[in-house]
């Protein structure tokens, strides 16, 4: 697999799928940058080194409340870590160039009614915050 | 060990309904609401430790 479509992203919440709810899916990743341009530099630049590292993950998404899906499994996962699992491309096999990725997001600010006016959807635009290291993995399964 | 049975409509995790699962590898907030969502039932047998 080389570039690919964008539009089979598979996104699991505590081993619930929700892949068919999800309009957007964004990983995150950043490290903090931390300075350490010294006196006596020779360099012209600003120098920096890796620090912390921190994580994000943006979805959108249709509401339902049917059993066991989106938003009764967000409900439920209201203010405690949850396991997430995702994929580059669902249904093809996980691999080194089409990994799966593990981690942790702390559930802590819903739309439970759904945003949107009169003729809309109801949809969610969430930002979770990753509660753990994320694992990029060619071989754990989605 | 503990041992939940697999009562979701369809696969959990690729086991059938029905199944009994042995120390689900999740943490323990994520295995409470998989459990809350009905998707796995602690069940009355379990075997003490080691």
């Amino acid at each position: 697999m080389s570039i690919y479509l964008n539009n089979n992203v598979g996104v699991k919440i505590a081993t619930v799928d929700i892949s068919s709810y999800i309009t957007g899916a964004v990983l995150t990743q950043t490290f903090d940058e931390l300075e350490i341009t010294a006196m006596g530099s020779t360099s012209t630049f600003h120098q920096f080194t890796k620090g912390l590292e921190s994580a994000t993950l943006q979805l959108d998404f249709l509401n339902d409340w049917a059993a066991s899906q989106v938003m009764a499994t967000l409900n439920t996962a209201y203010g405690t870590t949850v396991a997430v699992s995702m994929i580059t491309v669902k249904g093809t096999v996980v691999s080194a160039t089409n990994p799966s990725y593990q981690f942790n997001i702390l559930v802590n600010n819903l739309t439970p009614v759904g945003t949107g006016g009169v003729g809309d959807m109801a949809t969610s635009s969430i930002s979770f915050t990753v509660n753990s290291a994320v694992v990029v993995s060619p071989t754990v399964a989605f | 060990m503990a041992t939940y049975k697999v009562t979701s409509e369809g696969d959990w995790e690729g086991h059938s309904p029905g199944a009994i699962v042995t120390d689900p590898d999740l943490s323990e907030e994520t295995l409470a609401v998989v459990v809350k969502l009905g998707l796995l039932t602690p069940t009355d047998k379990k075997t003490e430790k080691e």
